[in-house]
């Protein structure tokens, strides 16, 4: 796997908010200067063709901006992206124009996406149109063909977004995701205001697909139970970091970083016989204007020592096949996944 | 005794049925789950036994809620004033629209305390920073003059369930308290649960879709589509051998419950619009064993141990 070049490159990626204060060159007044949230902080990861990656971590860890990263749908102050080998210049409007008559996204709300005015059968011509990716006499053939690519019958073309439920606006963002013929598909939350008897239909449906078309697909979510479905490789992020990188089924069973470990214990297994894990973690991410110094996990580090609160931030490095941001080698977790 | 009777219990927004044949029992010091996807019901249930359906759009038609034996259906209004929040509190899964924006998490708590009890303010001050104290807020003497925007997501549920307990409710009905929580903070909040469970003796309705939650917090279960309960009976048994088709293939779609990249057991088609369910099994169009005979309603039967299921298929409850 790791041999084919990879189709998607992001390296050093940063993207940095502007969060209140005054933004004066020269201004120098403690409290009053602009202050900045850095939501993703020098990421770098790849993505193989037909490869899935998920992209995990609690709001406001940067999942969401680093996949709208990639696409250049926010201004990047940092790093560099390459799509199948090209750099991507975020300013320059060909190149992401190239970018994105490859690369599609699908958001989380079904209803919000989709322009409540057109009929879905519009909704997804409009794309063809503006990628030039049917003939005018051939698009609503085209039409036709992606609804039912993704289990929807022709005839709700005519219908509005209010007149579909959750499942079904959902498969018609995914359709228009598909109508541009992408090799990457960025998909954020995408099943997270399903129910889960839907859910399980669209994650089908994105498996399937990405399997006949053989898509890389960047999906971003809180759901570790449905990234450890569908993902073959898993990045778990932390206030704006990758912390833990690698395969999936690797990272699942013996995670490294402390925080993985807690997110993973935290998670209420179906099981009825496995009672509540006791609470992991203490209190709630910091926020990202004011992050510690050192590893920013160290607050509510069970591990924590004194070189956590000082030292510089742990770079990602690699320990087996699984790469992780912390100083130390912590000892394999117990059966009951519990930390010794 | 059960602390918690509910009979019966239809509510219908005009002429359309939207919750029907509801029973629920509840004892001292239990917690029961309310499982079901969007639209089948569980939040209007819940508001029908606090009799806080939107006037006008929703009534109760049938059935009847007895609390410590006390039917609250026929209570006027003014009864009812004392029931919420004396007898039964309750907690949301926004705290943001349910705590005041403009009041002081303090006086919140001490609000009703003053209110129900006549407290004075001086032991109103000391019960809400007992309560505070009792949710695991740091420094209760400090933050009890903070208002909501100063407290986190897991803070201000967290506060929102000392207002629920301030006058010591002996049940609370928490409608997805953990949703919009992240999953380390959820723990956190499930376990606070569990432990005023313990300490008090709090019966409680969980209501939540997330089946893991459930599975790790509840004694008990209903599981509920399009407006019935589908079955009923000790988390165990419908974790461990769902009896109604609709509460296995719930248990089957779960990511975790089949080979990872594997095809999900979905369940096919979409669950019906509220109001305008099928005749019979409300199920039926969905469901991979259904026959001639769903077209008929199924009752909730007993289906063995303390089971109830509401399916021509269950297996009918074995000679003792």
């Amino acid at each position: 796997m790791t041999a084919a070049a990879p189709l998607l490159q992001v390296r050093d990626l940063e993207v940095r908010f502007r969060a209140g204060g005054i933004d004066l060159p020269g201004l120098n007044v403690p409290g009053f200067g602009a202050r900045y949230v850095n939501a993703v902080n020098r990421v770098s990861l790849s993505v193989a063709p037909g490869e899935t990656i998920g992209i995990v971590g609690e709001s406001g860890c940067g999942k969401s901006t680093l996949g709208r990263a990639i696409l250049g749908l926010v201004e990047t102050q940092g790093g560099e992206v390459r799509f199948a080998g090209d750099p991507v210049a975020p300013r320059d409007r060909t190149s992401i124009a190239r970018l994105r008559a490859r690369a599609a996204m699908i958001f989380q709300d079904p209803y919000a996406s989709l322009n409540p005015k057109l009929d879905i059968g519009e909704a997804i011509a409009e794309v063809l149109r503006v990628h030039g990716k049917a003939a005018p006499d051939a698009i609503a053939a085209r039409v036709a063909e992606l609804l039912r690519l993704v289990g929807l019958s022709p005839e709700l073309a005519r219908r509005k977004p209010h007149q579909l439920s959750g499942g079904q606006c959902q498969r018609v963002g995914i359709a228009r995701a598909l109508a541009i013929e992408p090799s990457l598909i960025i998909a954020d939350e995408c099943v997270a205001a399903l129910d889960v008897s839907i859910q399980a239909q669209i994650l089908n449906l994105l498996m399937e697909l990405q399997r006949r078309m053989s898509l890389s697909l960047v999906f971003i979510s809180h759901d570790l139970g449905v990234v450890r479905h569908l993902c073959r490789r898993v990045a778990v992020m932390y206030l704006g970091r990758i912390v833990e990188i690698g395969l999936t089924e690797d990272v699942f069973a013996a995670p490294r970083h402390p925080y993985t470990r807690a997110l993973l214990a935290a998670v209420p297994d179906i099981d009825p016989d496995r009672a509540l894990a006791p609470a992991q973690l203490r209190g709630e991410p910091p926020s990202p204007l004011d992050l510690p110094a050192g590893c920013p996990f160290h607050p509510r580090c069970p591990h924590a020592q004194e070189i956590c609160a000082r030292g510089v931030v742990p770079e990602l490095r690699r320990t087996g096949d699984i790469r992780v941001a912390c100083h130390f080698d912590l000892p394999p977790m117990t059966q009951q996944g519990e930390d010794p | 005794m059960s602390l918690l009777a509910v009979r019966d219990l239809a509510i219908a927004a005009g002429r359309h049925l939207l919750v029907e044949d509801i029973d629920l029992d509840l004892s001292e010091g239990e917690v029961l789950g309310l499982v079901g996807e969007s639209g089948s019901g569980k939040t209007i249930t819940c508001r029908a036994l606090m009799r806080l359906l939107p006037e006008g759009q929703l009534r109760i038609t049938r059935g009847s809620v007895a609390l410590n034996g006390r039917d609250l259906v026929p209570l006027s209004e003014a009864a009812m004033r004392k029931v919420r929040g004396v007898e039964v509190g309750m907690i949301f899964q926004n705290p943001n629209s349910h705590l005041d924006p403009v009041m002081r998490i303090g006086d919140q708590i001490a609000e009703s305390v003053r209110y129900h009890e006549g407290a004075s303010r001086a032991d109103a001050r000391k019960r809400a920073i007992d309560l505070l104290r009792q949710v695991g807020i740091p420094d209760p003497a400090g933050r009890i003059s903070a208002f909501p925007h100063e407290f986190s997501g897991g803070m201000r549920q967290r506060a929102m369930i000392a207002v629920a307990l301030a006058c010591r409710p002996r049940l609370l009905i928490a409608d997805e308290p953990t949703t919009a929580l992240d999953v380390t903070v959820q723990a956190q909040v499930l376990r606070l649960l569990l432990d005023l469970r313990d300490r008090l003796g709090l019966a409680i309705i969980l209501v939540t879709h997330n089946l893991g939650v459930v599975a790790q917090t509840c004694d008990s279960l209903a599981v509920m589509y399009a407006g019935r309960v589908m079955e009923r009976g000790p988390k165990r048994d419908l974790l461990r051998a769902p009896a109604h088709p609709y509460t296995e293939a719930l248990l089957k779609c779960q990511p975790g419950s089949a080979a990872p990249a594997a095809q999900l057991p979905a369940i096919p088609g979409q669950p019906p619009l509220a109001g305008v369910f099928p005749e019979g099994c409300r199920f039926h169009p969905r469901c991979p064993r259904a026959a001639g005979i769903c077209r008929e309603r199924p009752a909730l039967l007993p289906a063995g141990g303390k089971r109830l299921v509401a399916c021509h298929f269950a297996a009918p409850p074995r000679a003792a």
